[in-house]
């Protein structure tokens, strides 16, 4: 090879580099300035990777891809009617849509999908408080409550009976509900909201008592009653029901709520009888001054998380703790207690709203915004911050 | 992308095909040396190199600073950026392979110190500062704050390259009045060397902003004792980033630098 012969070599090989520029893109990220505002509602849903905020200037919604959605009452007015303190929030992952119930307001979310309903349905008023909501597996939203009461003069008891009704929702246009009024009953001595859970196959289990095993959904309504007894203690059904293996039900003696926590957690066996019972703060050991599990955040096959809220009269200090988080074993052989500790930007427990876990993150909604605390580390972040260092990496 | 690809692998192509027919050419008998210390002052060579004004160059992106426009934080690339006022180099040059007397290949370490303006900061000129934010930066929008002065001054860098040299500076003993080289290697960054620290600006707040490394290439001219050499950024990156209406795009990792220099000795 000559000299020219190289020479020509080396200088197309250097043009040819440095025409070699590389592309890089940038994206932008949706910021959502409202989680910088009061937080109002954290629903965070483990299994699916997906995150509901609720906040006075509008909704959040994150999904599994981490892709983001933000509705604001400026365009979706009825966001301003949703009363905070009395919502329910769930969750079908098979549309990736968000239910949001609020008294009589039902809205539904989605990627770019908004819908609102104003439910002017005449439900039977006396028990209009006993009702309970839940999604189906094909993403078909369920109304469990009762339908009438009815006192036989010839029983010999002073008892009633409540009977059930399952009602699923239709939506718009109709605005209406397909109504499945059943002869299943509740005696008013076991009178308690009737939770529903679906299992994977799309079967429903009332977690009342007696139990009710229903299939057929949505055609029709075939049920078993289930009897459950209960031995030392007083067992009318569970609240925030979840089932493990298709096969144990377990759940709580309340729908715990800030200032009312649950205290028992109880467990039975789909198709039998007994009922055992879990005291919760016997099992777990936080601070005195603590005032309860106020929410079920999620549950594996062996364990499941609650939210202990901590609220002290005296100004809470650098050193103290917001909360606790408690994992507590389904069959009571432990019980994790992890502090979330006070910071900087969260000093005061009373500015929790409220909160949630996915994996080892809490989600904590307050007054100043959206924050993320690692259990494993104990820091503290923006939910800004998270964002920005997904992007990055 | 592609296309480039398709335009270099013809032109080597060609090239390639040029090589084979014109390989019978070589000089028979034209003698190969490699480096030795033994005959160390025949196989090596230096100069001193001045800039002046023709500098500047660009980091890698470091960060991404967001600007907050209708409920999205629209990204702009970060990056190093410098200057040069007046640089020094030194920069000695070991002959790896002597081809006859006008040809040689040789690994040259370019070591420069420059007086320049230095900042991290993006293609608008938003000065962009490590410091933390707290809420109510947050709620505003804002996600970094600015410096309000320039992060330092004055630079260095020091490279490794592989040159092809010809006629004058090829070797020892090549008397032409003539040269031409080509190289082509890395420069290491050092930027600032001097922190604004009456601003307050710390190395350590910055320390993954500092260093880098850039593919360079380079085309000297040698006249007699003085060559003058062009020096480019062979692989810069292209950062295409949304507006609220379009888009724009920044270069990034990008050199540019032309100096004269002197030999020292023969």
């Amino acid at each position: 090879m000559n000299k020219s012969n190289l020479f020509f070599w080396l200088t197309a090989l250097i043009l040819g580099c440095a025409s070699c520029v590389k592309e890089k893109e940038l994206h932008p990220i949706l910021i959502p300035s409202l989680v910088n505002g009061p937080i109002t509602k954290v629903e965070a849903f483990d299994e699916h990777n997906s995150l509901f905020v609720g906040t006075e200037n509008g909704v959040l919604i994150r999904l599994s891809d981490k892709s983001q959605y933000i509705f604001e009452p400026t365009k979706y007015s009825k966001l301003e009617e949703v009363d905070w303190s009395v919502t329910e929030v769930l969750y079908s992952p098979i549309d990736e849509h968000f239910w949001l119930i609020s008294n009589a307001l039902i809205l539904q979310f989605g990627p770019d999908f908004y819908e609102e309903y104003m439910d002017e349905t005449p439900f039977y008023e006396p028990t209009g408080f006993y009702v309970d909501y839940s999604v189906s597996p094909s993403g078909d939203l369920y109304r469990t409550g009762y339908y009438k009461e009815f006192w036989d003069p010839n029983s010999g008891s002073f008892f009633s009976d409540y009977y059930i009704g399952i009602y699923r929702f239709l939506g718009n246009p109709n605005n209406g509900w397909q109504a499945f009024e059943t002869d299943m009953t509740i005696s008013s001595e076991n009178l308690v909201t009737p939770n529903a859970v679906f299992n994977q196959t799309g079967k429903m289990v009332l977690t009342t008592n007696p139990q009710y095993n229903i299939s057929g959904l949505p055609d029709t309504v075939d049920f078993i009653a289930q009897e459950k007894t209960a031995e030392g203690f007083n067992y009318k059904g569970v609240q925030d029901p979840f089932l493990i293996d298709d096969r144990y039900v377990l759940g709580l003696n309340v729908h715990p709520r800030p200032f009312v926590p649950a205290t028992e957690l109880f467990s039975t066996t789909i198709n039998e009888k007994p009922v055992s019972q879990l005291r919760i703060s016997e099992n777990c050991e936080y601070n005195n001054e603590a005032i309860g599990p106020v929410k079920l955040l999620d549950h594996s096959n062996t364990s499941c998380r609650f939210y202990i809220q901590f609220f002290s009269n005296e100004l809470t200090k650098q050193t103290e703790d917001l909360g606790f988080i408690a994992e507590l074993a389904l069959d009571g052989s432990y019980c994790n207690i992890s502090a979330i500790k006070t910071s900087e930007q969260i000093m005061f427990s009373e500015t929790i709203s409220d909160l949630d876990a996915l994996g080892s993150t809490i989600y904590i909604g307050t007054e100043n915004g959206l924050f993320l605390y690692d259990l494993q580390t104990g820091a503290l972040t923006t939910y800004f911050d998270e964002l920005f260092d997904d992007r990055l990496e | 992308m592609i296309k480039q690809l398709m335009i270099l692998m013809l032109v080597l192509v060609v090239a390639s095909n040029r090589g084979v027919a014109q390989s019978h050419d070589n000089v028979e008998g034209r003698k190969v040396h490699a480096f030795s210390f033994k005959y160390f002052r025949s196989s090596f060579r230096h100069e001193l190199g001045f800039t002046v004004g023709a500098h500047w160059f660009r980091s890698p992106q470091m960060e991404t600073y967001y600007k907050l426009k209708q409920n999205a934080a629209y990204p702009e690339p970060v990056f190093n950026r410098g200057v040069g006022v007046l640089n020094i180099s030194y920069e000695p040059r070991f002959r790896l392979l002597e081809f006859g007397s006008s040809v040689s290949f040789t690994l040259d370490v370019p070591l420069l110190v420059s007086i320049s303006g230095i900042d991290v900061r993006t293609d608008d000129g938003f000065r962009y500062s490590t410091d933390s934010i707290d809420i109510e930066d947050f709620r505003t929008g804002i996600f970094a704050k600015e410096r309000t002065e320039r992060l330092g001054t004055f630079h260095a860098e020091a490279g490794a390259m592989i040159g092809l040299n010809f006629g004058q500076a090829s070797t020892y003993e090549n008397t032409n009045r003539l040269g031409l080289s080509i190289a082509v290697g890395v420069n290491y960054f050092t930027a600032p060397i001097f922190m604004n620290s009456s601003r307050g600006y710390e190395r350590e707040d910055y320390e993954n902003m500092l260093t880098w490394i850039t593919p360079v290439s380079r085309l000297s001219l040698h006249f007699r004792s003085v060559s003058i050499s062009h020096t480019i950024g062979v692989n810069p990156t292209r950062v295409t980033y949304p507006t609220l209406t379009s888009s724009r795009s920044a270069l990034t990792n990008t050199y540019n630098r032309l100096s004269i220099a002197f030999r020292i000795g023969r």
